[in-house]
């Protein structure tokens, strides 16, 4: 070949792939838990917003709270050709498989407020100190409760590890106070509905209970929902985590005694900015970034909206 | 007859095949043979109780001196202080000598330069013990569990170790000297008297 077809021919290509890096920005799937519960909705989108607005595209995929369904997204997202995976576990053990998978095919993963039981897997794992957080809701329900009373837990996915550091951090206060009895504690799995099941059922057992531990503003919600029908809403303190909508607004009106507020914005943003980040050449990140989380009550319920902090 | 044989080689072959095939064996044992190895979180607090804070018990500030720059210098002072998230809640890893005037059920009130600290002794609760000296990390640990288990059996031992003996000679009017945990939200003024996590307590 002639030197100078040669040149010709370099330059076009070169020119061409440049196009095409402008014609397809790098894609980003958001792989979350569940769109069932709003909380992870919003964290989605904030995600995907930050990820347009850094010039990539994204998509969202549901795993519905099963593990299979989300080493299928997994599996579609790598033979799809996605540069980066901003991702909501649904299982902290059974997802490594999945993290590992995309890791192996060179595609980064950025987890979001949920962990997976490994650490090197992700490239990094932004996650809200539910445990932290916890501590101090267990401080609030003591005195509320004023050290003393029968109580029930509601836990979410049991092979979550923020439903056992949200019960644990509860617990390392409740716990020292031997006049608080937790007379039931059962799973609702993070979901309002069965929440409402489960402490209707509990109620017919235990009628005369005080207080109410839920692990997320869904579960307290739907818990509030059985002590109202039962006519007990006024009396039992019930508490949730997460800093949902509906939560926030049962805390003005009196209803919920509390919840936490986890930031979904900025940890959804910190994911997608770290996968920017990755694209450009960094490598060092955290690998568990923990993000604090922010007891919201009657108290100072006037700082708080819905997912965050009044701006 | 030999049909009958034929038959019985035949069912002999499947067993052989299908016991070989299907192992049944414990969960249990097959996670301990994975090499997975259960992270030992009160072993762990044992060894930074006693030996790792021990080796860096020059990283504990004056109480006095840090009350002092908190009220002069607060950007210094909190710059000493550690936690493993950005929030509000700080801590720090103080040391202090004082006078106990009073005991009670839950605290050793101390007077350390006319200023009131207490020194916990019943309710040993949070990260305190955990976060105050900044050596522990969170890229330590496989899980976060593990990390707050360490939490909760420091808190433990300081229960079980730490206090007994301090409670039971402690007295008003004796000087006691101190290494512990100091909380601090850094969105608020520090309150007036302090309390203080207790990791290592000498009655003088």
């Amino acid at each position: 070949m002639k030197p100078l077809t040669f040149a010709i021919l370099t330059s076009l290509l070169l020119t061409g792939c440049g196009r095409h890096d402008q014609q397809h920005p790098k894609k980003i799937a958001i792989i979350v838990s569940t769109l069932n519960n709003p909380w992870f909705v919003f964290l989605a989108q904030t995600a995907a917003k930050k990820a347009t607005d850094l010039g990539y595209s994204s998509r969202i995929f549901d795993s519905q709270n099963n593990t299979d369904l989300e080493s299928d997204h997994f599996d579609n997202a790598i033979a799809s050709g996605y540069d980066a995976i901003l991702f909501n576990p649904t299982d902290a053990q059974g997802s490594v498989t999945n993290v590992k998978k995309a890791k192996d095919a060179g595609i980064p993963v950025f987890c979001m407020d949920r962990e997976i039981n490994s650490k090197d897997a992700a490239t990094s794992q932004i996650l809200s100190d539910s445990y932290s957080a916890c501590i101090d809701l267990g401080k609030l329900f003591v005195s509320t409760l004023h050290k003393k009373g029968s109580y029930v837990e509601l836990l979410g996915i049991v092979s979550d590890n923020n439903t056992w550091n949200r019960s644990n951090g509860f617990h390392s206060v409740v716990d020292n106070y031997p006049q608080l009895k937790m007379v039931a504690r059962q799973a609702a799995d993070f979901d309002r509905n069965k929440a409402m099941e489960v402490m209707e059922s509990i109620l017919q057992a235990h009628p005369d209970i005080d207080g109410v531990f839920c692990g997320n503003d869904a579960m307290a919600m739907g818990a509030w929902q059985a002590l109202t029908a039962a006519g007990k809403a006024g009396h039992v303190k019930v508490i949730g985590f997460d800093g949902a909508d509906d939560a926030i607004r049962s805390i003005k009106e009196g209803k919920l005694t509390a919840t936490a507020m986890q930031f979904p914005k900025r940890i959804a943003e910190l994911a997608a900015g770290d996968a920017d980040e990755y694209f450009k050449g960094r490598r060092d990140f955290a690998k568990k970034l923990p993000i604090p989380v922010e007891v919201v009550s009657a108290h100072n319920i006037d700082n708080y909206t819905a997912y965050g902090k009044k701006e | 007859m030999k049909k009958g044989i034929k038959y019985i080689v035949l069912a002999a072959l499947i067993v052989l095949t299908g016991y070989n095939s299907i192992y049944i064996r414990k969960l249990s044992d097959v996670q301990n043979a994975s090499g997975a190895q259960r992270f030992d979180a009160a072993a762990y607090a044992r060894h930074f109780l006693h030996t790792t804070l021990p080796a860096h018990a020059d990283r504990a500030i004056d109480l006095a001196q840090l009350t002092h720059s908190l009220a002069t210098d607060p950007a210094k002072a909190w710059s000493a202080s550690h936690a493993l998230n950005d929030g509000n809640n700080r801590y720090f890893l103080v040391k202090g000598q004082g006078r106990i005037t009073r005991v009670d059920s839950e605290y050793a009130y101390l007077d350390i330069q006319d200023k009131p600290v207490l020194l916990a002794t019943r309710y040993i609760i949070g990260t305190a013990a955990r976060d105050a000296s900044g050596l522990i990390s969170v890229d330590d640990f496989t899980t976060t569990m593990d990390m707050n288990t360490v939490s909760e059996e420091l808190n433990k031992l300081i229960r079980k170790e730490v206090l007994p003996s301090f409670t039971t000679a402690a007295k008003p009017g004796e000087n006691v000297s101190f290494i512990g945990a100091l909380e601090l939200q850094q969105n608020k003024t520090p309150p007036d008297t302090l309390e203080i996590t207790p990791l290592n307590l000498i009655i003088q």
